[in-house]
């Protein structure tokens, strides 16, 4: 084959297929190019000067001088929480990073009902078989309510008979769907108690299912949801016990949990505010917000995406970088990743940068050089996700998604892989959020309540496929 | 901008301009078996044959949405009818036009009892008819009323002209020079498979115009090759070198969902392994423990390991995998010789001896399973070794095992067999374990026939339940780790390694190359 090798890849070309492309490809230049490059040259070194003096706010780089990060380095809940044992972080956590904790526990749980919620209602609608028990009424109204579908919730509660083990639950609900809704609902037991439960120390988590006879002499064993909005409700509620006296409470509260609310919780929730606020380092390390212009647009995505981003545009990096891939207002995926690797080397540069005359053998050099800088890359991506999401791009926020997917290490977060799987059981992909679900159930034992239907989804997708079986 | 700068850009553009036939070279486990879709085995065939052909439908790997390249729109004629619509313009690789008689002439392929693949059996249930309707409309008939009746159209279009009748064999030309209508065109050899882009059709453009398979060497051959730059994906990395690939910032690491598990089946023809305490023995005997440690590079305890020890027949994310089961996870070589010696074994000095003879082992491991686990076969056969089994270890190709290891015929060459199942959605297990019969057990290695499983397998063939269904497949896992057909090893998660040039490269579960497409070459 003719044709010239550079690093494997293989040219075929001809000389006069060079110079005609070249004479064309001059002329256009000439024509249009050789003007805007200078434009363009003036333009990157201006919003290059923007960045740089941006990325000084950014965690990232504020505590990569030892001084700044050692504090957290000994802290016994950061440690915890850094080698990814989320419940011992609780534990050994205190203060404002404890609040922090809390609410990422809860905005988990928020996301584990709604994978609950999507797997029940695909279950027992787009799938569903005249065998399905007459009992899985109840969960399937449970569900359209977590979606926001109160009609059909409401039918299908009044539409069940007389089901003992299930009539205090559905007499709460009922209860609460007969008021304006302006409040969430006051529920208590649904397999849920906090006894012995503290702000250290998680409930411990009631596993049983229902078990309803059927007339194979066998059972249906459907998990009840409700008690992860009860655990969600409770990991809140600490953190605003620990915060109640600091003036930002309620707004911390209500930016951090925006993202990953529930759609019935539109009902009573208030929007957060856009305000941004002035918060410790406690609220960003090892976190997906670069500063607080961050977190304040993530929690103005989901009221209005595309007015979030052009009010947070010159305020928020991430904001930043997802108007640049803006095109026919829609955000293009592959320039995010170019986006966020640009991003990442701009934090590695500035790390280096501040660290230059500190001795290497007094700095953890990879935390500082890679997974930082990573941080700030994974940040982009996962904004990217969240404001695809919410600007009717499903698909797009879904490649950016599984792109998340791939992080590992202190960069594998627990609360987006749960809202991935959710997304996965939304779109009836099972495969990939089992996976997910069984890897973080270990230490979110409460995940084993919400992969219940996803198990039943998946087994009756793989029963209804056509028979592939085993391949080596 | 000067003249002289222009002249120079404008020629640096004109060579890259130039540069149109980029050819992306990957390494996979091995090279397909047969390249018709009706016949593929392996992982290696399925990923191969997503690039030749196309199925009539398939999953989107981002959202799950059932889509198609070949239909433009579809309608239900009934109940139990479905009419189909084509795209305009498809061609075949060879410029044919790609019509519904070739959509008619593929089921009528399947429903041909004469065209002896598995692959073939197992849709030939979902059809009953199909009709030309007119040159780009074709009507499906199904025996019954489907949910989803195209979620049972992933079966991929074969040409209707490339074959003399409905009655598709294995071994005809087609297997290695196959006419498709997918994204690539091409051919394989014995020592690649090489694939070009059909952009000759309307369905497909393909921003890629060369691709080639090689078979894979070495793992850290491959290593190297990757990080220079000499090829430009690897499937299936290695566990143990996965930390630095994924340190390079020359190289990119993205997952590959596929549900596989690893096992030792065991021959029960052999008398001594037909005992059920021998083969308890030796399920104590295997310190999987180590063998993962010292072969995939994780230790018990590792977070985020890709490598997660099993019980039974199922992953452990599976609703399938009996919880209830522990894994036996090291050595207990006080139990196991407690069991020998029940079962009629004798110790003399080091060695374990039945009626009167020194017990030799021949232990098959699948060959290409020693680039993801290196040296496991020999690991296993020091184990065993240390326990007091002579043994003799082989590594088997490709072709046999095929031919003789899955197909049951291989009980008179080994005692043990070491190898990989790999499942989609569907994790029936039943063909693995049930009595080999017409149509049953195709996939029984050593022909392990037991009433009382074949009993629970028809259970759960009978559930009409998703909780019948998975109460059958719970005893089946309680079942198989009493009985031990297999020795149950691990779930091993598979990551693949593409170089950063390769971009909007989707990795399709399964199917791998399924968006091939939106994959492009980029040297930016």
């Amino acid at each position: 084959m003719d044709g010239v090798v550079f690093f494997g890849v293989q040219y075929q070309c001809t000389i006069m297929n060079i110079i005609k492309q070249s004479l064309l490809i001059c002329v256009l230049s000439v024509v249009f190019g050789c003007g805007s490059s200078e434009e363009a040259a003036k333009e990157e070194k201006s919003s290059s000067k923007v960045e740089a003096e941006k990325g000084s706010s950014f965690w990232m780089t504020r505590l990569a001088p030892p001084e700044k990060l050692n504090p957290f380095v000994q802290d016994v809940g950061w440690q915890s929480y850094y080698n990814r044992n989320f419940q011992d972080s609780i534990r050994g956590a205190k203060e404002i990073t404890l609040a922090r904790f809390h609410l990422e526990h809860s905005a988990l749980y928020r996301q584990s009902l709604l994978m609950y919620a999507h797997a029940t209602k695909n279950l027992y609608t787009q799938y569903k078989s005249d065998d399905d028990p007459i009992q899985s009424q109840y969960f399937l109204a449970m569900s359209h309510i977590f979606l926001g579908e109160f009609k059909q919730g409401k039918t299908l509660l009044d539409g069940l008979g007389e089901e003992p083990v299930l009539n205090e639950s559905i007499s709460q609900w009922k209860t609460w769907l007969k008021t304006d809704k302006k409040a969430a609902p006051a529920l208590n037991g649904f397999f849920f108690s906090t006894e012995g439960a503290g702000i250290n120390n998680p409930p411990s988590w009631n596993e049983e299912t229902y078990a309803f006879s059927l007339p194979s002499g066998s059972f249906y064993e459907p998990s009840e949801g409700t008690g992860l909005w009860l655990l969600a409700q409770w990991h809140e509620e600490q953190a605003r016990t620990i915060l109640k006296d600091v003036s930002y409470g309620e707004e911390v509260v209500g930016q951090w949990l925006s993202p990953w609310r529930l759609p019935f919780e539109a009902s009573f929730s208030s929007s957060p505010t856009k305000k941004v606020l002035s918060l410790a380092d406690d609220w960003f390390l090892f976190g997906f917000y670069l500063d607080g212009t961050d977190l304040a647009f993530s929690a103005a995505i989901p009221s209005d995406a595309r007015g979030a981003l052009k009010e947070f545009s010159q305020k928020s990096t991430l904001a930043r970088e997802i108007q640049k891939c803006v095109q026919d207002e829609k955000v293009n995926p592959e320039c995010l990743v170019d986006g966020g690797m640009a991003l990442e080397e701009s934090v590695r540069k500035e790390n280096k940068e501040q660290t230059k005359d500190i001795p290497i053998e007094q700095l953890n050099a990879e935390l500082l050089y890679e997974t930082f800088p990573s941080f700030a890359r994974y940040s982009l991506l996962r904004m990217g996700a969240i404001f695809a999401l919410h600007n009717d791009q499903h698909r797009d926020s879904g490649i950016l998604q599984l792109m998340v997917r791939e992080a590992s290490g202190p960069l594998r977060d627990p609360v987006f892989l749960t809202f991935f799987s959710a997304w996965e059981a939304g779109n009836n992909s099972t495969l990939r959020a089992q996976d997910l679900v069984h890897e973080l159930s270990s230490e979110f034992n409460p995940l084993q309540t919400a992969r219940v239907p996803l198990d039943f989804l998946h087994i009756r997708l793989g029963r209804n496929a056509v028979p592939s079986g085993a391949s080596h | 901008m000067s003249i002289k700068r222009a002249l120079g850009v404008c020629t640096a553009l004109g060579v890259i301009a130039s540069a149109v036939a980029v050819n992306v070279q990957f390494y996979d486990e091995n090279l397909p078996g047969s390249l018709n879709p009706l016949y593929a085995e392996s992982m290696v065939d399925f990923r191969a044959q997503e690039l030749y052909f196309d199925r009539l439908f398939y999953r989107d790997p981002i959202d799950n949405r059932l889509d198609s390249k070949i239909v433009k729109r579809f309608e239900m004629a009934g109940a139990t009818k479905i009419r189909l619509f084509l795209e305009e313009g498809l061609k075949w690789h060879n410029g044919d036009e790609l019509t519904a008689d070739d959509i008619c002439f593929t089921i009528k392929a399947i429903m041909d009892p004469k065209t002896t693949s598995a692959r073939a059996k197992a849709f030939r249930k979902s059809f009953t008819d199909c009709q030309v309707e007119k040159n780009s409309v074709a009507v499906i008939e199904f025996p019954e009323v489907y949910h989803k009746p195209i979620s049972r159209l992933n079966f991929a279009v074969l040409p209707k002209k490339s074959f003399k009748s409905t009655a598709i064999l294995p071994n005809t030309e087609f297997s290695t020079r196959p006419v498709g209508s997918g994204p690539m065109s091409g051919a394989k050899s014995t020592s690649y498979a090489i694939f070009k882009a059909h952009r000759d059709s309307s369905h497909h453009k393909p921003k890629i115009d060369k691709m080639r398979l090689n078979q894979a060497q070495d793992p850290v051959v491959q290593i190297n090759t990757i990080k220079g730059g000499g090829m430009h994906g690897i499937v299936s990395v290695a566990p143990p070198y996965r930390p630095e690939l994924a340190s390079s910032s020359e190289v990119v690491m993205k997952t590959y969902d596929l549900r596989s598990w690893w096992f030792i089946a065991l021959n029960e023809k052999n008398p001594m392994l037909a005992k059920k305490e021998v083969r308890q023995a030796l399920n104590y005997l295997i310190d999987r423990n180590d063998l993962r440690e010292k072969t995939i590079g994780v230790k018990k305890g590792d977070k985020e390991s890709p490598c997660e020890l099993i019980s039974g027949p199922f992953v452990q994310s599976s609703p399938y995998y009996n919880r209830g089961i522990p894994v036996v996870e090291r050595r207990y070589e006080a139990k196991a010789a407690s069991l020998l010696n029940r079962a009629g074994l004798e110790k003399k000095g080091r060695s374990w001896y039945y009626n009167g003879e020194q017990v030799r082992l021949r232990i098959g491991m699948k060959e290409t399973l020693n680039k993801e686990a290196p040296d496991l076969l020999d690991q296993i056969g020091n184990q065993l070794g240390e326990a007091g089994f002579d043994r003799l270890v082989y590594k088997i190709n490709a072709e046999e095992w095929t031919r003789e290891v899955i197909s049951g015929k291989a009980s008179s060459k080994y005692d043990m067999v070491i190898g990989k199942w790999s499942f989609n959605i569907d994790e029936n297990v039943n063909n693995l374990f049930e009595t080999r019969g017409k149509d049953k057990g195709t996939r029984n290695i050593f022909n392990y026939s037991n009433p009382e499983v074949d009993a629970i397998l028809e259970r759960f063939n009978a559930a009409r339940r998703d909780s019948d269904a998975k109460n059958a497949y719970l005893d089946l896992h309680a079942k198989l780790s009493d009985e031990l057909p297999y020795l149950f090893l691990w779930k091993l998660d598979t990551k693949s390694a593409w170089r950063k040039e390769i971009r909007s490269n989707i990795i399709a579960p399964y199917y791998y190359f399924t968006m091939i497409d939106d994959w492009k070459y980029s040297n930016k």
